[in-house]
């Protein structure tokens, strides 16, 4: 929903949506904890204070739209609905068990507030060029946000879209880069060490922003200044992988988390270390 | 004879003025899809989005998930191949309302060679789930398949002939539903052929029954779902059954006739007719269809030996 800045209110809701990060993948086996926590900050954000979005509209044609073209991020939007109450938080308890609505990647058709079935990389941009375009069609004054990985930026089909967006000048769509400098192989320059991605994008056409990731106050700001470019705009935010899980912070090997007791126990004692300073 | 293209053309016009949620998209497709007039007309129901199939079938998703029907049209490899995924996850997997058109369908792009002629795209369409399938083989056929496309709830492909088309029955009370063949004579031997076969088909087997053979055609512009019903009462009345398609003898229509036979104890032998798998000759588009074996002549010559 859309809400004035609020750093305190903000920071438990990105807390909340870590807990429900880690915790599901402690309670049901495995899962991409590292690549959800990155963006934790950036969906807390959005979600908190910026989309016009929320368990009263999450289906009405005039809303905001988020799109995970990082499928496997979805720990973290499944946190997020939960704590929006879109879904119940017992449905994280389906996690990893037969006829789960919270599989591995979204899917549309099973949950609700997922805009679009991910989890193939590179569809999410395409996917949502055509939301925004239908908006603009529509005259209806959403945004639409498509959250990126920067490994996923290997994929054509991205490039495809960000060619599409920029021709078209689809100023309602925002790219969100999730840049941990990380993917399974190595990092990002070990893999593929390409032209600078903020570069690459503003050379497309694209207004580009930069901001740390996990500095809520900046997100609020890049994400509610109004875009009067014409462009579209995409924010690179910095991140750091498995952030909020300091064993694995920033480790190439926690992209996928299959967790023994050592590191569960961990996990949950750092968060509730983080937590304590609310309950001072 | 008629220009395929232009019936598409002037059908997708009146379709959209009907109904302006419908969209025509191009990848840089239009013109040679037959989508200059709807461009004239509806400009503002036309979307360009340049050559980017991939990026195309996202946007169309995304489109369609907002309600719109997007038909999408493009030489039919590259919009059923090169997306195929796309058209899976994005389509198929989420049942999406887009209609997609693989124009030049075939071998109709007869000197273009193998990149540009689609004999695979039956059977990549089939795995797709919720995927309808259509195949015209004649003017009124691509007029009732874009019209039955765009009022059907959910995805369809429709292969778009581009050489010029006879009626292979007076338009005049035929009728078309999608998932029905059409009966042209019945036979203790039948021919399932479809598109643009259905027509060489037709003179072969009248052909054949000048030489005394009770020769029959099920035509079936709707590929998936096959007219179950019908197809397994002649596997059980006829003495063989033949299928021909201007498309890979591997799991296309041949395939998903054979499929629904395999389980019946009193279904006849069944001959698959089609282009072998690789294939990659080029030449004048009735010659190629010829040196295929899918003349009316060669079929018939085929069709003669088989039954022995």
């Amino acid at each position: 929903m859309v809400r004035e800045f609020n750093q305190t209110e903000l920071e438990k809701f990105a807390y909340r949506i870590r807990w429900d990060i880690v915790k599901t993948v402690v309670d049901h086996g495995e899962g991409h904890a590292g690549p959800s926590l990155s963006c934790a900050d950036i969906l807390a954000v959005l979600y908190g204070a910026v989309m016009n979005y929320g368990p009263d509209n999450y289906r009405a044609p005039n809303r905001d739209r988020l799109l995970l073209s990082a499928g496997h991020k979805c720990l973290a939007l499944y946190g997020v609905l939960a704590e929006l109450g879109i879904i119940d938080h017992s449905v994280l308890e389906e996690y990893n068990q037969l006829g789960t609505r919270v599989p591995g990647h979204p899917d549309m058709t099973k949950l609700p507030g997922v805009e679009f079935s991910t989890g193939s990389l590179g569809h999410g941009l395409p996917l949502g060029c055509g939301m925004a375009l239908a908006g603009r069609m529509k005259n209806l004054p959403y945004r639409v946000f498509v959250l990126l990985g920067d490994g996923e930026h290997g994929e054509g089909s991205v490039w495809e879209a960000a060619s599409y967006a920029s021709a078209n000048k689809l100023d309602n769509l925002v790219g969100i880069l999730d840049r941990n400098g990380l993917q399974i192989n190595g990092t990002t320059k070990q893999v593929c060490d390409t032209a600078d991605l903020g570069k690459r994008y503003a050379a497309f056409g694209w207004t580009v922003k930069e901001v740390n990731g996990h500095d809520l106050k900046a997100l609020y700001q890049v994400f509610t200044e109004k875009n009067t470019t014409g462009k579209p705009l995409m924010v690179v935010c910095n991140t750091i992988k498995s952030k909020g899980m300091p064993f694995a912070e920033n480790n190439v090997a926690y992209h996928h988390w299959n967790p023994d007791q050592k590191e569960k126990d961990a996990a949950i004692k750092a968060l509730k270390e983080y937590a304590a300073r609310w309950n001072q | 004879m008629a220009d395929p293209r232009k019936v598409f053309g002037q059908i997708l016009v009146e379709v959209g003025k009907d109904n302006p949620n419908m969209l025509a998209v191009s990848c840089d497709s239009g013109a040679g899809s037959g989508m200059n007039p709807f461009k004239q007309e509806l400009p503002e129901q036309y979307v360009e989005i340049g050559i980017s199939e991939q990026n195309a079938i996202g946007i169309c998703a995304g489109l369609a998930s907002n309600g719109f029907i997007p038909v999408v049209s493009a030489i039919a490899p590259f919009i059923s191949m090169r997306c195929y995924e796309q058209v899976r996850d994005d389509i198929g997997y989420v049942n999406m309302n887009v209609k997609i058109i693989g124009s030049s369908s075939g071998i109709s792009q007869s000197h273009l060679g193998s990149t540009h002629q689609a004999i695979e795209d039956i059977a990549l369409m089939r795995t797709i789930p919720h995927m309808v399938i259509l195949n015209p083989g004649d003017p009124f056929e691509v007029e009732m398949c874009l019209r039955e496309a765009v009022k059907w709830n959910g995805p369809v492909y429709i292969r778009m002939p581009r050489q010029g088309l006879e009626n292979m029955a007076p338009a005049e009370g035929r009728s078309f539903r999608i998932g029905k063949g059409e009966v042209l004579g019945e036979g203790e031997y039948m021919i399932l052929a479809s598109g643009i076969t259905s027509n060489r088909a037709l003179r072969a087997a009248e052909q054949l029954r000048h030489q005394g053979l009770g020769v029959g055609v099920l035509n079936l512009p709707t590929v998936c779902p096959l007219d179950e019903e019908r197809i397994r009462h002649y596997a059980r009345a006829c003495k063989r059954l033949f299928t021909v398609e201007e498309h890979s003898v591997v799991a296309g229509l041949g395939g998903a006739v054979a499929e629904l036979l395999a389980p019946m104890p009193d279904a006849c032998p069944l001959h698959i007719l089609g282009i072998p798998m690789g294939a990659k000759e080029t030449g004048p588009y009735e010659q190629l269809l010829d040196f295929y074996g899918l003349s009316a002549e060669k079929l018939a010559d085929t069709i003669k030996n088989l039954i022995g």
